[in-house]
């Protein structure tokens, strides 16, 4: 199996993005909340920021894996014995 | 948080056994350094991404953690135990051994933790296991990589001196701001440095310097490796990896200028 690591990866930021992202939006008029950051919407713009990153690294892994699946596939070689660690 | 006897984001040390803000030599409190980055979160972060900025701290600390203990398990089992201790045992003996080695690994790490409380950042505790640790077995490798006379007993015994010489040397320096004991001075003080750091520097300065020559001395007095057997390992024996077809940012001359540019430049910034 050839798993993109890109494609897991890029999931994970994308949820939680979406998930700050929503948090961000819902308290978008709680300046209490936002005390703190300095008056920085943190959660919404952290998670526009992992929303993008993780689409760009899924996206980029998805194109990656579909070159892969056209690529004829590697002959293995038994011959080399395994290492150890 | 006893915050007010810190400095701005860094706090006061607490004793996590006895719960008692720890003290330096001159009665000031002791600053906890490790702490400053968890204040600084909690101090700026909103609800939301608090958690999310804890979760990345915890997971990073559990990754270094695991991969460490794997490590420790992995080389206590393929490269002691199975090469010295007890050759030819079934697979699933080398599995239990590694999955002991595990348990032993945490419960050393816990010990190590307690020793490491009285030092008010992990870096001087890190630094002061390398300069015993990895200062000599430095020098031990770029003989052994670059200096085709050097010999395995050479290279004992300068260990053993190196390794000596460090502790000899944690035995009687002190950093100015500690008391005597695991910051050093355990035998008398004879010399004090302005820092930790200072005196870790010194330390693997020593323990190298001695390493060094005990090395050459008795690998000189021993009688030389066959170059035969040094195929490989030594590098005027090892025949060089091509690299003249790549481009010429991606050969390694060219990446150790670039590095070396970068550590020259930082060091000049921050000087």
């Amino acid at each position: 199996m050839n798993l993109d690591l890109r494609i897991p990866m890029g999931l994970m930021f994308s949820i939680i993005g979406v998930i700050l992202t929503a948090f961000g939006a819902a308290t978008y008029s709680n300046t209490e909340l936002y005390a703190r950051s300095l008056g920085v919407n943190a959660n919404l713009w952290w998670g526009i920021v992992l929303l993008v990153f993780g689409q760009i690294m899924f996206h980029m892994g998805r194109r990656g894996q579909k070159r892969l699946a056209a690529l004829p596939p590697e002959p293995v070689d038994e011959t080399t014995p395994r290492r150890g660690h | 948080m006893q915050q007010s006897e810190g400095r701005g984001l860094v706090p006061a040390k607490i004793n996590p056994v006895t719960g008692k803000a720890m003290t330096m030599a001159d009665g000031q409190p002791l600053l906890d350094y490790d702490m400053a980055t968890p204040n600084m979160l909690l101090h700026y972060f909103p609800t939301g991404i608090l958690g999310l900025g804890l979760t990345a701290l915890l997971a990073s600390f559990m990754s270094g953690m695991a991969g460490n203990v794997t490590a420790f398990n992995t080389v206590f089992t393929y490269d002691l135990y199975q090469s010295y201790i007890h050759k030819g045992a079934s697979d699933r003996h080398y599995m239990a051994v590694g999955r002991w080695a595990t348990v032993g690994g945490i419960l050393l790490s816990i010990a190590t933790a307690y020793a490491a409380i009285s030092f008010n950042n992990i870096m001087d505790t890190l630094q002061l296991v390398f300069s015993f640790v990895n200062a000599p077995l430095f020098a031990t490798f770029l003989l052994g990589m670059f200096w085709k006379r050097a010999t395995g007993h050479g290279a004992f015994a300068g260990l053993i001196a190196g390794t000596g010489a460090a502790i000899l040397h944690h035995g009687l320096t002190l950093p100015i701001e500690a008391r005597p004991g695991i910051h050093g001075g355990w035998i008398t003080v004879i010399h004090h440095y302005p820092s930790d750091m200072a005196q870790n520097f010194y330390g693997a300065i020593y323990a190298f310097g001695i390493n060094f020559l005990v090395a050459v001395v008795v690998s000189l007095c021993t009688k030389p490796k066959p170059e035969a057997e040094l195929v490989g390992l030594v590098h005027s024996l090892t025949p060089k990896p091509e690299t003249s077809h790549l481009v010429w940012w991606k050969r390694p001359e060219a990446l150790a200028v670039a590095v070396l540019i970068g550590a020259i430049a930082l060091n000049i910034f921050f000087a």
